[in-house]
């Protein structure tokens, strides 16, 4: 760190030029640049993180000296002795370099150095270090931040292609999402000083006048008024609307927040949602476009209909297998359907296996044991599944099977034992919509969450009419795991909320 | 006890026999209730499993005893110590510590953690003190790992540490991570 400014000698270089001739200046001698920093030391030289990837440095062992340490960002001017390593073509606008193998190596002949930004730390990192700080010497993070943005553009071109109109709606909301399992992050919109002065803010005003009379949420509090809002756990109240509004294919990428979240190799508590909707199709369709939509991801990351993932291949070429959750019970666990569909013999098989049902209280307790135990983890190592019919109790806004108000039109599609998204065929009905969520408000309240109040908003969308329909709801996080061949989220997530 | 109380070492009693907790991750599923699933080891079979806790779900611990003990040596299967009250000696088969065993000095004290006079785990306290016995030059090897290299310390373990440790340098470890924390200045 202390010699940075001094130059190198260039005594080897010397000798070989004729003696009543004038040195050729670099440019001359056909010299070139590299810029990168200096991420391991070599005896003659060091290893320089280039744009394609890592270059051995190497200087005249009689000319070297020490002008630059490691993590210094340095110009090194010189000569190429290999051959760039030939980047990998994923897409149009992507590119992933090949990593060279160990015997090869791309080498460059210095004749100078010079320290562009020194780095004023130990330049020691650790495996517990956030991922961007390690991506300075580990090229695989950057290549899993390219895989990312490639999954991205490659959900967008599928939706282009389908005709799909990109929306956007509010993160923040005056009531969210009524699932009894989630709870919502809470802020607060603080209006301007004055506010609540009649006449001063017009449009603060009227807003506040327009917020259903139910909510109580809009206060004023020293003459400013304040509003309870929360960040969305799902975008599907918004979408809706829009295909009340008349729109038929829609899709929104973006991101969505689940508090009290425990971290873990498949949570954050922010990630990114995609989810899109058709009107005047049903949850079939969807389960069409899920499929063709992974297929064409896999096809743009990896070239193939198959990807490979913690050690398995998996083919996404259709079509998958499709299994209702009860013939997974009796397939996984050996509990046939008229056990699964009497709740008191249920328990007494969950038992039977050893659980403690104690514990267990409600039959979505009872549903998770097993299935989260003994399903999930099996599912999509081959081939993705898809798992449809579900429990009618747990799936307030998809509408019940026709034929048989047991199950309800829902289905989640798992790769390689994770959750991928979660489909509906959509209730469209808001009087039952209304006995749903006003029932899943008493769950909540019993479960000890937050009670906020049914969304009117949403019914009364529902009053004007929305057209049969189909929607899904995809973590994207996971699918970029799955096409980055990563087991943690925190490694294809750049600021991990979790260290 | 429920599973917000549960931390590495701790000694429950489950179906009847006593487990030590090695892991635990709490998962928050999005649907169903939270739970936390658990990696035990049986403390007579050594045997690893892993469970799943209802988030609230009732846990009994079990009645766990902390002995001073200094560690003996070592004879590449169990690892013997001396309890420093009564200065009696016993044994804990090296499959039953795991990693930490790599973090035991002879002769260092530690407190063991006994459940119906069975030695069942080992308290490490979490950043340890070690003599760097072999710091090889930095400047050396054609890899790049940052400003990195391994050191080995007293104990024979190796740990990741910054360029400037030599031999001799007391440093600073996280028994938990087996990261490098600091080099002591002595």
């Amino acid at each position: 760190m202390v010699q940075k400014k001094r130059r190198i000698r260039r005594g080897g270089k010397r000798k070989r030029v004729l003696s009543d001739e004038k040195p050729k200046t670099f440019e001359q001698q056909g010299v070139s640049k590299v810029t990168g920093r200096i991420i391991g030391l070599l005896d003659d030289g060091f290893v320089l993180s280039e744009v394609d990837g890592p270059v051995d440095v190497l200087f005249d062992p009689a000319a070297f000296q020490k002008v630059a340490d490691i993590g210094d960002i340095v110009e090194v001017a010189g000569f190429p002795e290999s051959e760039k390593s030939e980047p990998l073509l994923v897409n149009e606008r992507l590119l992933v370099h090949q990593r060279l193998s160990g015997a090869q190596k791309n080498i460059f002949r210095a004749v100078s150095v010079k320290v562009l930004t020194p780095c004023r730390t130990d330049f020691f990192l650790r495996g517990s270090d956030p991922s961007w700080v390690r991506g300075m010497v580990d090229q695989s993070v950057g290549e899993r931040r390219r895989v990312r943005a490639a999954v991205i553009q490659a959900i967008r071109a599928f939706f282009e292609k389908e005709r799909f109109l990109e929306v956007e709606t509010p993160c923040m909301v005056a009531l969210p999402g009524m699932e009894p399992y989630l709870d919502p992050f809470v802020t607060e919109f603080v209006g301007a000083e004055g506010s609540g002065n009649i006449g001063m803010d017009g449009a603060v005003l009227k807003h506040a006048e327009m917020l259903p009379s139910e909510t109580h949420s809009a206060v004023l509090r020293e003459n400013v008024l304040r509003e309870k809002r929360y960040l969305i756990t799902s975008p599907e109240y918004a979408l809706k609307k829009l295909l009340v509004s008349g729109e038929r294919k829609i899709f929104q990428l973006g991101k969505v927040f689940r508090n009290k979240e425990t971290g873990g190799a498949l949570h954050n508590p922010e990630f990114t949602l995609l989810e899109w909707y058709r009107a005047y199709c049903g949850y079939t369709d969807i389960m069409e476009d899920t499929e063709a939509l992974v297929r064409f991801v896999c096809q743009v990351i990896h070239g193939s209909a198959r990807f490979e993932y913690a050690g398995r291949t998996i083919d996404t070429s259709g079509p998958w297998p499709r299994k209702k959750v009860v013939e997974l019970f009796e397939e996984y666990a050996q509990i046939p359907r008229d056990v699964f569909e009497d709740e008191v013999r249920f328990r007494q098989a969950v038992a039977k296996k050893g659980y403690n049902v104690a514990a267990l209280t409600t039959y979505s307790d009872l549903f998770f044991a097993i299935f989260l135990n003994e399903i999930e983890p099996k599912l999509g190592f081959d081939q993705p599944v898809i798992v449809y019919e579900y429990p009618a109790s747990m799936a307030s806004l998809a509408r019940t099977c026709p034929g048989n108000p047991l199950y309800a039109e829902r289905f989640e599609l798992y790769i390689a034992g994770m959750e991928l998204c979660n489909a509906f065929g959509e209730l469209c009905d808001p009087v039952e919509q209304r006995e749903r969520l006003e029932k899943e408000r008493e769950e909540r309240v019993s479960l000890g969450k937050e009670d906020y109040s049914v969304d009117q908003s949403f019914l009364r969308a529902l009053e004007f009419g929305m057209p049969p329909s189909g929607g899904n709801a995809l973590g994207v996080d996971r699918l970029v795991m799955l096409m980055a061949n990563a087991s943690d989220i925190r490694d294809i997530i750049s600021f991990p909320f979790f260290p | 006890m429920m599973t917000s109380d549960f931390r590495k070492g701790l000694a429950i009693r489950y179906n009847g026999d006593t487990y030590v907790l090695v892991s635990y991750q709490f998962v928050n599923p999005g649907k169903g209730t939270a739970f936390t699933r658990a990696k035990m080891k049986n403390v007579k079979s050594l045997k690893l499993i892993e469970v799943t806790f209802k988030s609230g779900e009732q846990i009994e611990e079990a009645n766990m005893e902390y002995r001073k003990s200094q560690y003996l040596y070592n004879d590449g299967s169990s690892y013997y110590f001396m309890d420093n009250n009564s200065f009696e000696q016993f044994e804990m088969p090296m499959d039953a510590i795991g990693d930490q065993g790599q973090y035991m000095m002879d002769g260092g004290e530690m407190t063991v953690v006994f459940v119906d006079n069975l030695p069942v785990s080992l308290q490490l306290p979490t950043k340890m003190e070690f003599i760097v016995t072999q710091a090889p030059p930095g400047e050396k090897g054609d890899t790049a790992t940052g400003g990195t290299k391994q050191a080995t310390i007293e104990t024979g373990a190796k740990i990741s540490v910054p360029l400037f440790i030599k031999e001799g340098d007391k440093i600073r470890v996280n028994t938990d991570t087996g990261e490098y924390v600091e080099r002591v200045n002595s």
